[in-house]
């Protein structure tokens, strides 16, 4: 009876110490990261400003692109995937420029300025512009692209600025758009 | 009798073994998110105060470096253009931890990423 007991022991004590092993992982543990959200926000606080830069150079949405493509590589180094598409609209006499860009969101984009229709086609990293004329001097315009679609209500006279952005690494992502 | 005992002294071996264990296998833990977030926030609100842009594209790393203050830690700075980096990654045997701010410019369009090293003294 006495044996049976120590069996009984044993086997309860093997069972604490693997059971203890399995529900306790070791190698190094990480906090969820948060990194990407603090990326974010200070991206969203810049992009409206990289435009006032570029634009006081006469350079507004190249600028704009070569922002977009310094953020893709220096955040390649943190192994994090940058996704952006964004829309740039600027006066021009009565008329209106609408330049449009990507990294990593190539696609169809439908640009509709109260019911007039552009379709431009961008591959990847590529800005295309197109110029409607007479728009309304205060107008509502609808972009889709992707699977997204949004409209905004702009003035004809002021550079105005849409801009989406994705942030991925592993499960870890964010995203944001700006209007400015 | 004597068999409950031994039983009983088996259970607390084993707690005593597993307990061990568990401090011995203590994971290496990675500094926390608010780490991150007090390098960033310290880049952001020298940003927010005017005194951050100017020294970045002059490339006064000291003076960025100088009006940084993380009691208690260490910190450096590295400013990085699409042409290279300045500045000194901190060779440390301890747990480094990075905030980085992006500018796009300060009076014209050239941007930089600022990286914020800190770590424990």
């Amino acid at each position: 009876m006495k044996a049976q007991f120590f069996i009984i022991g044993t086997v309860l004590i093997c069972v604490l110490f693997f059971s203890g092993l399995v529900f306790y992982k070791t190698g190094i543990k990480t906090t969820p990261s948060k990194d990407l959200f603090y990326v974010s926000e200070n991206l969203k606080s810049e992009f409206p400003k990289a435009l006032n830069l570029g634009l006081k150079e006469k350079k507004g949405s190249s600028d704009f692109f070569e922002f977009n493509k310094f953020i893709k590589n220096m955040l390649q180094e943190k192994a994090v995937k940058f996704y952006s598409f964004w829309l740039i609209a600027e006066p021009l006499g009565t008329g209106l420029n609408v330049s449009v860009g990507n990294i990593r969101k190539p696609g169809t984009v439908i640009i509709n300025i109260n019911g007039d229709e552009k379709t431009i086609s961008l591959n990847e990293e590529e800005t295309k512009s197109a110029v409607f004329s007479n728009p309304p001097e205060e107008f509502q315009i609808t972009l889709s692209f992707g699977n997204k679609t949004k409209t905004m209500r702009w003035v004809r006279n002021k550079v105005s600025l849409y801009c989406w952005f994705s942030l991925e690494r592993g499960e870890n992502a964010a995203s944001n758009e700006i209007e400015a | 009798m004597q068999g409950y005992v031994r039983t009983l002294e088996a259970v607390f071996a084993g707690i005593i073994l597993i307990g061990f264990l568990v401090v011995l296998l203590k994971p290496n833990t990675l500094p926390g998110t608010q780490d991150t977030e007090k390098a960033y926030t310290a880049l952001m609100e020298l940003d927010k105060t005017g005194n951050l842009r100017e020294d970045i594209v002059s490339g006064n790393l000291s003076a960025i470096n100088s009006k940084i203050s993380l009691f208690p830690y260490n910190h450096s700075v590295l400013v990085c253009d699409s042409s290279g980096c300045a500045g000194e990654v901190p060779e440390t045997p301890e747990n480094i931890w990075t905030g980085e701010y992006l500018i796009s410019g300060c009076d014209s369009f050239h941007p930089y990423v600022v990286k914020l090293f800190v770590w424990e003294k």
